[in-house]
């Protein structure tokens, strides 16, 4: 069903002597970059519309504007997300597992996380310690590790269970260790983000169970992780406070509930047709995050029902290409590496949106390649790049 | 048992059931974004609201113009300091660089915010002058902020005082003309509607609702500058040279009931307002009534003749010993015994005897039809604040007595302004005007009260001349005018019960001029003169009305009689 627009493995593209011609129409591949670099674009207009405010020397220029730090970090992704198609994985998941660079450059993410945690080391932002410099901190660069971390975990999971193939139905040799390795870095990186720790969780115990674990036996892990949780919520004011908030959002609406409540009028405001683009209200100081974490509650403001529909409309082509690229890779470690990307995006959007239109309790999360974020912008486009340069259909390349 | 998938095959089944989750919860958000849209919650309407603010244009407060144009009262923008005392960081100094600013001595400044510490407005000074708001812009002091609002301006200062009135601190009409016409005054408040960030800072994004502010209505009045400077210097002269603690004097052209002056004394200037009392600021030619005495006497002896109860020569007995008693064993007293009188003369010498009889002769009847038909117990209508209506007795309490008291003006109380009225009701052929303070495009709402017949009104105005020509206003006979007037001497009926005061009067004097067409009515009403010095209304008021009709009618450019005589000559 998807040939027309994606193009195959069909012989009608197959040309005499068995070498695959270049489609007609847009591969997956291309689709996945397409995409891509449209969210960026999206994200970078509006990351600036929701940046305006009202003061002298706030002026809006193109030369401000074209010269912008996301402008750079929207350059910069296109530029991950062209390289990283452009190379061959395939020698990803070969060799010794204790050679491959995968597991090198996890401990080396895990060991930034916590470095940026220490303070003094890294930069703090509303009371959380993500991010490290990069350079002298007055040049004002800084970057996520935890960002880096989340892509690299599916390569870790994805190479284990390629590697304990063997074992991987038997709970205490395939399933345990990987999960307690999941669960220790998730820890580590849930102490200051709670949103990315849970994602990075979540998506390496799917691509578990998909690599091959029984359900049962990640059913088993339910509970304690369930109870961790829980834990985590009781022993941090502020978290339960958002569960509270998300619960009762109109017992303080100045108080608690506020942040759910702005993020409510704002997806309302501007009702079918939205303000206009740069026209929202909600952005001059009344809605909190709002180039973060509740940029698509700017998105419905501004450019209203239509806004909403191409954001969405944007992730759900994004991740049907990517599962048509993953059907199209034959090995279990690629399609893992796959299917760990598009599920993090995808899920990771889904968590985003549902906190702003307050339907799931408040975390702290982003709206992949829209919400302001220069590392998980450069990252996430490097992981799309990967699976877009995975596509088999693309570019005449063989089919293996 | 089963045969187990291909571990490649499990991935793409697993995630096949994932993607299809996924797009459901996708899916799902975009119908929550669409719910949202379509019908938010029913509580969000309550924190929409808070995006705009509202700036009001307040109107300019109108101007209040004589009848020729002439401004009375005015408005201009000033600007007022304050400090809010929450927000001075350090007292002494901020004393002493504001009171270097508006040239207060700091100490006084700071016992003045000291007094009000906990407030957080405290007015500091109530006009800056361009040289201080220059200074003050570079300060930026914290807890000091200026304001803009509408001063009141009377170019004339106490000038016309009591009939302007005055405005008070929120720019709103507390007395006289200020209050009556208020509302006209005021105009309509404009406000812009704008949308704000969340620090109450305009976006400039649009403007949604601008609603121009409309200045209020010129108020014009019928009062004319000039007359009413005559009108106030006459009177003060009169009151200061007898010692009278107050006065009234009113003038009205007869024709058309324009109250043209309206003078009290002692002078209120409306900026001292806040500093004076009501006795001060009370406009007493409309809300003070007292017994008119002898004034009173041209209208029920008018009334008598109109409805041919006395005949001009008719004689009255008047006694030569000056004290009469009633059939009902009333003593009647008058100045000295006149004897035997003519109609006319109980008028020109102002006898109470001869108008007790007349009173009797009239009966209660007549007597109250002619006192209602020259508007006593009735308000003018002037629309001025406070008016009184005066005070007649019901004709069912009635005795005797009232029927020989109210005919020499005793037993019925009435404002200047009621007597000026009903004297032109003689001045304009028998047709009472309404009382007109403001000029107004429509005058159909006026009612003209029908008093006597033309011929009366003209009889009894050829009486009233010899009046001033050979009784009691001999000093307001005119070389230049032909004057008609009656002088009236009133005791001061003793508030604290029955009778009268000893040795206070109201000296007072009702006159028009010229004789055959009226063109002016004035009334003077000199309070408690000192009794050494004078009393009678011939010596106290008549001078005082004769001096401002003939600066009245010069000034309106009337030809005083020696041009008649010259132009007769001729």
């Amino acid at each position: 069903m998807f040939y027309g627009v994606f193009g195959s493995h069909d012989s009608r593209n197959l040309s005499e002597n068995g070498i695959l011609a270049r489609p007609s129409v847009l591969s997956a591949g291309q689709v996945i970059q397409l995409v891509t670099i449209g969210l960026l674009a999206l994200g970078t207009v509006m990351v600036h519309s929701a940046g305006m405010s009202v003061g002298v020397g706030n002026g809006f220029s193109m030369q401000g504007l074209l010269g912008g730090r996301h402008v750079q970090y929207a350059f910069l992704a296109s530029l991950a997300l062209f390289l990283t198609s452009r190379m061959n994985w395939d020698w990803l998941a070969n060799g010794p597992i204790w050679r491959n660079p995968i597991l090198w450059l996890l401990a080396f993410g895990v060991g930034l996380v916590a470095l940026a945690m220490f303070p003094g080391m890294g930069r703090a932002a509303h009371g959380a310690r993500r991010w490290l410099y990069l350079g002298p901190s007055s040049w004002g660069w800084s970057f996520q590790p935890s960002e880096l971390v989340k892509f690299l975990m599916i390569g870790g999971v994805a190479l284990w269970c390629t590697h304990r193939q063997h074992v991987i139905g038997q709970f205490w040799r395939g399933v345990v260790p990987v999960l307690v390795g999941v669960l220790i870095i998730c820890g580590l990186i849930a102490v200051e983000d709670l949103g990315t720790g849970v994602l990075i969780a979540m998506v390496a115990v799917l691509l578990v169970l998909a690599g091959g674990a029984r359900l049962w036996h990640l059913a088993l892990l339910g509970p304690p992780v369930l109870g961790m949780l829980v834990l985590a919520v009781m022993f941090s004011p502020y978290r339960l406070a958002r569960i509270v908030a998300f619960m009762n959002p109109w017992d303080e609406p100045e108080g608690i509930g506020y942040h759910a409540i702005q993020s409510l009028v704002a997806i309302s405001g501007g009702g079918w047709t939205g303000r206009g683009l740069g026209y929202g209200i909600q952005k001059f100081g009344y809605l909190p995050e709002d180039t973060t974490d509740f940029l698509f509650a700017v998105i419905c403001e501004e450019l209203g029902f239509s806004g909403a529909a191409m954001v969405i409309a944007l992730y759900l082509i994004l991740l049907w290409a990517g599962f048509w690229v993953m059907r199209g890779c034959s090995t279990v470690f690629l399609r893992l590496v796959v299917l760990g990307v598009i599920l993090t995006v995808g899920l990771q959007a889904l968590m985003n949106i549902a906190v702003v239109t307050v339907t799931v309790p408040t975390k702290g999360i982003a709206l992949p390649l829209v919400s302001a974020g220069g590392t998980g912008w450069v990252v996430t486009a490097a992981a799309l790049g990967l699976v877009a340069g995975l596509d088999r259909t693309a570019w005449g390349r063989t089919s293996h | 048992m089963r045969k187990p998938p291909l571990p490649a095959q499990r991935v793409l089944t697993v995630s096949t059931f994932l993607m299809v989750i996924l797009s459901i919860g996708l899916l799902a958000q975009f119908g929550r974004v669409v719910q949202l849209k379509l019908a938010p919650p029913k509580q969000l309407a309550t924190h929409a609201g808070r995006h705009h603010s509202r700036i009001a244009y307040h109107a300019r407060r109108s101007d209040i113009v004589d009848r020729r144009g002439r401004l009375l009262a005015s408005s201009q923008l000033a600007t007022r300091l304050f400090a809010d005392p929450s927000l001075i960081e350090n007292l002494p100094i901020f004393c002493q660089v504001v009171g270097d600013l508006i040239n207060v001595a700091p100490s006084t400044l700071k016992a003045a915010i000291q007094k009000r510490i906990d407030r957080r407005y405290v007015a500091l000074a109530h006009e800056l002058d361009k040289s201080a708001l220059g200074q003050l812009k570079d300060l930026k002091l914290r807890g000091l902020g200026t304001q803009r609002w509408v001063k009141r301006l009377y170019p004339h200062g106490p000038r016309a005082g009591q009939l302007l009135g005055s405005v008070g601190f929120d720019a709103s009409g507390l007395e006289g003309v200020e209050f009556a016409f208020n509302r006209d005054l005021v105009g309509r408040t404009g406000s812009l509607t704008y949308t704000r960030d969340v620090r109450g800072r305009p976006l400039n994004l649009q403007y949604e609702s601008y609603d121009p502010p409309s200045d209020g209505a010129e108020i014009r009045l019928t009062i004319d500058l000039v007359i009413q400077s005559i009108a106030e210097e006459q009177l003060a002269i009169s009151c200061k040279t007898f010692d009278a603690p107050h006065g009234q004097l009113v003038v009205m052209n007869p024709r058309n009931g324009h109250v043209l002056a309206m003078a009290n004394y002692p002078p209120f200037d409306p900026k001292t307002l806040g500093k004076s009392t009501p006795k001060q600021w009370r406009n007493r030619c409309i809300t003070d009534v007292f017994e008119p005495g002898s004034t009173f006497k041209p209208f029920v002896w008018a009334k008598a003749i109109d409805l041919n109860v006395i005949q001009p020569e008719q004689l009255f007995d008047c006694t030569d010993s000056g004290i009469w008693r009633s059939s009902k064993g009333r003593r009647i007293r008058d100045v000295r015994g006149h004897g035997k009188l003519t109609g006319e003369q109980v008028l020109i010498k102002s006898s109470n005897i001869g108008m007790a009889q007349i009173g009797l002769l009239l009966g209660p009847d007549r007597l109250y039809h002619a006192v209602e038909t020259f508007g006593m117990g009735q308000s003018t209508a002037s629309s001025l604040p406070g008016e009184s209506a005066g005070m007649v007795n019901p004709k069912r309490q009635w005795n005797h007595y009232s029927l020989t008291s109210i005919p020499m003006g005793q037993e019925i109380a009435a404002t200047p302004l009621q007597l000026v009225r009903a004297f032109s009701g003689i001045a304009n052929d028998g047709i009472m005007p309404a009382t007109v303070i403001r000029i107004r495009q429509s005058t159909d709402d006026l009612i003209y009260q029908h008093t006597l017949n033309p011929a009366t009104a003209k009889q009894v105005r050829q009486v009233l001349r010899r009046v001033v020509q050979e009784g009691t206003g001999w000093r307001a006979n005119s070389k230049h005018y032909p004057i008609f007037g009656k002088t009236g001497t009133a005791q001061i009926a003793d508030p604290e019960g029955g009778g009268y005061m000893e040795d206070k009067y109201i000296s007072s004097f009702i006159a028009g001029s010229p004789l055959e067409i009226p063109q002016i009515v004035v009334g003077c009403f000199v309070h408690r003169p000192d009794k050494q010095k004078g009393y009678y209304g011939g010596t106290v008021a008549a001078p005082v009305v004769r001096r401002v009709i003939e600066k009245t009618l010069m000034y309106l450019g009337y030809p005083p009689q020696e041009q008649h005589v010259l132009a007769s000559t001729n």
